[in-house]
């Protein structure tokens, strides 16, 4: 019953993981599958010129103070009523040639790092479940892994991080302005990851303390 | 570890094999082996009193502090 509940619990965080991952996977695959059609009509017909390609930026709108109280834009709705409003966040599609190919470069293969080692630690949690199966529950395996498991959480986490800031030094280059707000560009500091990273690594040690304590009890004579 | 077992030295002294003194001590063989060769990390009082009495012999017979060299 108690290893039911313990395969139970491992699939529901395979698959919020697998969901999680699941949408940038596809982001990334249409981006690619965009660029190298592109790629391919261009190598068709050289003598075309090339469609202007654009990067969707996600952009956080932070209200100016007073901009929350005078509220000059509205929004309308169908049914003819109009309410002030304030921008909060929205996607816009810029140039690809406004930004720094380097730095643009350096955001995407960070983004692909991430992706690889979300691989290896889903690769890695499901050895991990596997060898729990076993029955080889206190082992120094299981401490390895748990502890790689946490590793490539904080490291997916700092990239995340690195990305977001490297997105933020290509939107301040654009120059954009709105009056009445300050913009950025929209990226949160991944806590949840972080967070659990840090939980693993955790875990690994107490279990880890375990495992110890497991050895001396066996060599007690 | 700086705490020899010399259970081997009283063994040889007592003519004594460690099946015999297993069966006489109601252990496994495999578990006293782990003490003769010093690998076990901590030794029951009541273990010690059973080797004492059966070989017997005083702890520090058994047992010896020898302090490593720095």
């Amino acid at each position: 019953m108690k290893k039911t509940s313990i395969n139970i619990l491992c699939c529901l965080i395979l698959v919020i993981l697998g969901a999680s991952i699941l949408m940038p996977a596809f982001t990334l695959g249409s981006v690619f599958v965009a660029g190298f059609s592109a790629g391919w009509q261009a190598s068709d017909n050289p003598e075309a010129s090339p469609a202007i390609e654009t990067i969707p930026v996600d952009v956080s709108f932070n209200p100016e103070i007073g901009t929350l109280v005078t509220g000059s834009d509205t929004i309308s709705f169908t049914n003819n009523e109009t309410y002030p409003m304030i921008m909060s966040r929205a996607v816009i599609m810029v140039p690809e040639e406004r930004f720094s190919s380097t730095l643009s470069w350096i955001s995407m293969a960070l983004y692909i790092i991430c992706f690889v080692l979300f691989v290896f630690l889903m690769i890695e949690f499901i050895r991990f479940i596997i060898n729990i199966n076993k029955g080889c529950i206190f082992d120094h395996k299981n401490i390895k892994r748990l502890k790689r498991f946490s590793y490539y959480l904080i490291s997916i986490a700092l990239l995340k991080c690195a990305a977001g800031m490297i997105e933020d030094v290509l939107f301040y280059e654009l120059g954009l302005h709105i009056d009445g707000y300050t913009l950025a560009s929209y990226w949160i500091i991944p806590w949840g990851t972080l967070l659990l990273g840090l939980l693993s690594l955790l875990m690994a040690q107490i279990w880890s303390r375990g495992l110890e304590m497991k050895e001396e009890q066996e060599l007690t004579i | 570890m700086p705490i020899i077992v010399n259970l081997d030295v009283m063994m040889a002294k007592r003519k004594m094999s460690l099946g015999e003194l297993s069966e006489r001590m109601g252990i496994t063989p495999s578990n006293l082996s782990i003490l003769k060769t010093g690998k076990a990390k901590a030794i029951r009082f009541s273990t010690l009193l059973s080797i004492c009495q059966i070989l017997d012999c005083q702890p520090g017979d058994i047992l010896e502090y020898r302090p490593e060299p720095e």
